[in-house]
């Protein structure tokens, strides 16, 4: 009885009388090009464009854009990091590759700085979108001739309070809109971009600037706030590398949300890597010019004068002080606030549902109690852990009374330390897993055997270095984010040690349901005729899956892997098994093994798991049922291949009418393959065949000239010849000449000693 | 764009004494989960619609998950949409087939499900501004499916 599967949550069977009620469930995964990809990150990355600049150049000066740029350029490196760790773990989070790394201790750290992270996301998006329409507000009441102003943080806060609570109610109600909307968000956000370099760059050409003073220690102007502890040293006035790093950690937040490449990379499509690097890279580019470019653009058109008053909207301030009318400057300011409150206020949405999605998983693994899970009554969202992030992150806006330069200071410590956790746990697997890896970050040698990558070793110390003088510089972020880290680290865990009794040993492997079927049908298992079935037998022998992964295109062709659960007599019995019980432990980590296998290729594979008694009659009748063109497996442990295709061939002699004209490809581990074909098929001739066939034709054609004769008419005739000859008394003088070409056939191909 | 990972396609209620084989298992009177009275208000219109065709009705749910969270794990329950999902099917009396469908785009899952030009049930309060279904209506109609609305006011009126 063969079943189909789906990876999802455990069947439901609802009885009721006279009814029966199976509820069944799809996961519905579209594998993504890379640039809606990159739309998603971006999504999340570009909203720090309206803020980071900004806040850099409140705490050291005008060589703020210099230290925007080279967080950029720091964060292509780290797109370096996040390939490397994705090309290891297809679901690689700061926690899987951490955990995997270091263990679960600074695993759970790193969590806790990512939720530090998380919870600030919201408050400092919303507080920014709220600038920037108070800015608007206040400016269109000035024109108005109106006496009100409203207060700038205190109505900032006010709205970001606002939006936090819409995105909860959204999110206790479980609505999302399409995924569309990032694509959407993103095409206004390039019109507002090519308009802002288009116009930004003709200003400057009307009006002429100057590119902002280089990094260095006489041109770093340190607010008062910028130093904190190191306040009352010398060092930042008298070390280069101290300076430039105290900068730089000051501009950090420009390359926030780019830890979504990790989320993103699982659903992006064939070639997944390539496709990963290619977003990467867009993502870069843009960012580069986004964030870097408002930097640089606000620092060179807006006058010194007045900068400071828009360090809280420099997008803004930027649109005004462009050359133009009035009231076209206005109408761009207008337009970058819609787009920003879009964006930011987006922002503030991805942090509840990414915090609520960290929270979800750590409670799956048992680090948190289940209380956490247990679905709101009306709405059936995880409302308790909804509530307790919104509650942080209102409490967090009302703590910081809508000052943007503290939001941005504390924010700095979640986003440095999941980036340096991450660089470490990545650099630590070198050693810890040393395999072999379709990607790594560039610039590695050898030494003996120990590979020394400078290059991932640099980007880490970089990262670190960056987390070590935060800790110095950022009062509040040390405290804040140290409290709160450290809070949050306990309760992770405390709950673990109680909740880990409870917990299920295998939280890791994929749920999966069952349908039963009577047959497997293209239909049943939605494949199309032509398809390809792998037998998959071990979690750790899908080298054959992988290599039909490798080659396919599933635009054209399905894969459907089949496990056959081999029944004994005793096992058997006379009634069929339910569903469940051929779907065991052993079968459950065999498909989440497979499942990540397709994922990491970014191909779609079919499930199937069939009851059988024998191994050949089973495969056979499960690729004539999905009509199959090939069936692929590995070798057998006990038998040779020639043999396993001679078993094959008398299997399938014993299909029922009309056989199906089969491959059938043989994998080894190491690389090489055997293709055998089942059923009547065009011999595949080698090139000396060929060469033969072509003398023999010359060699007719002249004889029967002028009659037109052909390759396959020479082919044909020697055929029908051989055929006559083997119903005729020469049979066995014609079966002895066979046996003494293939003996040596054997001969030429077996190597000498 | 590959459709994937799978598909349990299940389900079905049997009121007890009908025959399923006694339909017309090849019209489906596609009814779109909006929200529960909408969902309602179609369903009842659908079952008198099945009724005359002598089809059968398939209740589709689509649940986008953002993608911050994995696709496996929904932001709302699935346990809880599954419950929610066979209370309404067994308020109608034909055979009805439900199907949840977990998916980053919500659009886009229901156009790759329904077949051509499928008989569409939409269950929702006309407004004059455009909604998440009305928008979905406009897409299903110009991908050439024939769409009905159905008031949930109305119908409890």
């Amino acid at each position: 009885m063969p079943n189909l599967l789906t990876r999802s949550a455990p069947p439901t069977k609802t009885s009721t009388t006279g009814q029966r009620v199976l509820v069944a469930t799809t996961a519905m995964l579209v594998f993504i090009s890379f640039w809606r990809a990159a739309a998603v990150v971006l999504n999340d990355m570009g909203s720090s464009a309206f803020y980071a600049g900004a806040i850099a150049e409140h705490f050291i000066g005008k060589t703020a854009p210099w230290f925007i740029l080279g967080i950029m350029v720091l964060s292509y490196a780290v797109r370096s990091v996040y390939i490397e760790s994705c090309s290891m773990f297809v679901r690689g989070g700061v926690y899987r590759v951490v955990k995997e790394a270091m263990g679960s201790t600074l695993a759970k750290f790193s969590v806790s700085a990512l939720m530090f992270d998380y919870i600030l996301t919201g408050p400092i998006s919303g507080v920014s979108a709220g600038l920037y329409l108070v800015g608007l507000l206040n400016e269109l009441l000035h024109y108005a001739h109106s006496s009100i102003v409203l207060p700038v943080n205190l109505t900032a806060a006010t709205f970001a309070i606002l939006v936090t609570i819409f995105f909860w109610w959204e999110n206790i109600k479980g609505i999302h809109e399409s995924s569309e909307k990032a694509l959407r968000i993103m095409y206004v956000t390039t019109i507002m971009v090519i308009m802002m370099l288009i116009w930004g760059g003709y200003t400057l050409w009307a009006r002429g600037a100057h590119l902002p003073p280089l990094p260095r220690l006489s041109t770093i102007t340190y607010s008062g706030d910028a130093l904190g502890w190191l306040h009352n040293t010398s060092l930042p006035y008298t070390i280069t590398l101290i300076g430039i790093l105290v900068g730089m950690g000051h501009s950090v937040l420009a390359m926030s949300g780019e830890e979504t490449m990790a989320q993103v990379y699982r659903e992006i499509e064939h070639p997944k890597l390539r496709n990963l690097e290619k977003a990467g890279f867009v993502i870069f580019a843009y960012s580069l010019i986004f964030t870097a470019g408002v930097a640089f653009m606000a620092v060179m058109i807006i006058p010194d004068s007045v900068r400071n008053s828009f360090f809280d909207n420099p997008i803004g301030g930027l649109a005004m002080h462009l050359v133009g009318p009035l009231s076209l400057r206005l109408a761009f300011r207008a337009f970058i606030v819609v787009v920003g409150v879009l964006m930011l206020a987006g922002a503030v949405n991805t942090a509840i549902v990414g915090s609520n999605g960290v929270l979800n998983r750590v409670s799956e693994d048992g680090i948190l109690p289940h209380w956490f899970r247990v679905p709101h009554r009306r709405y059936g969202t995880s409302s308790r852990i909804l509530n307790l992030v919104v509650g942080l992150q209102i409490v967090t806006i009302l703590l910081s009374r809508g000052d943007i330069f503290v939001l941005g200071e504390a924010y700095a410590f979640g986003v440095m330390w999941s980036f340096a956790m991450k660089g470490l746990a990545v650099l630590v697997l070198r050693y810890k897993q040393p395999g072999k890896r379709e990607f790594r970050v560039p610039l590695n040698f050898k030494i003996g055997n120990t590979e020394i990558p400078i290059g991932l070793g640099l980007v880490t110390l970089a990262l670190v270095a960056l987390c070590v003088i935060n800790l110095f510089t950022k009062r509040v972020a040390t405290l804040s984010g140290l409290a709160f880290t450290i809070i949050f680290f306990a309760v992770f865990t405390v709950t673990e040690k109680i909740t880990r009794k409870r917990a299920s040993a295998h939280t890791e492997l994929d749920q999966f349901n069952l349908e039963a079927g009577d047959d497997l049908t293209p239909e049943a298992l939605g494949v199309r005729p032509g398809n390809i079935l792998v037998m998959v037998r071990n979690y750790n022998t899908l080298h054959n899956l992988g290599a039909v992964l490798d080659r396919v295109d599933p635009r054209k062709q399905d894969v459907v892997a089949l496990h056959l659960r081999f029944l004994t007599r005793a096992g058997s019995g006379e009634s069929d098994l339910a569903p469940e019980q051929l779907f065991s432990l052993e079968e459950q980590e065999l498909f989440t093994r497979a499942l990540n296998l397709a994922e990491k290729k970014g191909k779609t594979i079919h499930l199937a798991v069939a009851a059988a008694s024998e191994k050949w009659d089973a495969i056979l009748r499960a690729s004539q049922g999905l009509q199959s063109s090939a069936v692929v497996l590995g070798p057998s442990p006990t038998a040779p291949v020639n043999e396993e295709a001679r078993i094959a061939g008398l299997a399938w002699e014993r299909l029922a009418d009309p056989k199906p004209r089969l491959s059938l490809e043989i994998h080894y581990p190491s690389g090489p393959e055997h293709v055998f074909y089942l059923g009547p098929h065009a011999p595949s001739l080698t090139p000396k065949e060929i060469d033969l066939l072509h003398r023999v034709w010359l060699k007719l054609s002249n004889d029967v000239s002028p009659e037109e004769i052909h390759h396959h008419d020479v082919i044909h005739f020697a055929l029908q010849e051989l055929q006559l000859e083997l119903t005729s008394s020469h049979r066995e003088s014609v079966v002895s000449k066979l046996r003494e070409h293939l003996q040596k056939i054997r001969d030429r191909n077996t190597p000498h000693a | 764009m590959n459709r994937g990972l799978t598909g349990l396609k299940e389900n079905s209620t049997y009121q007890s004494g009908q025959n399923p084989n006694s339909l017309n298992a090849d019209i489906v009177v596609n009814v779109i989960y909006t929200d529960l009275p909408g969902t309602l208000a179609a369903l009842q219109s659908a079952e008198a619609l099945a009724q005359r065709l002598q089809a059968r009705i398939t209740l589709l749910a689509a649940h986008s998950v953002p993608y911050d969270l994995p696709i496996t794990h929904p932001p709302v329950s699935l346990e809880f949409v599954r419950r929610r999902l066979v209370e309404l099917a067994q308020q109608a009396k034909l055979r009805t087939s439900v199907e949840i469908y977990i998916c980053r785009d919500r659009t886009l899952c229901i156009q790759q499900v329904l077949s051509s030009k499928s008989l569409v049930v939409l269950g929702v309060k006309r407004r004059w501004w455009p909604t998440m279904e009305s928008k979905l209506a406009k897409r299903l109609e110009s991908a050439g499916h024939q769409i009905i609305f159905v008031e949930p006011v109305q119908l409890a009126a």
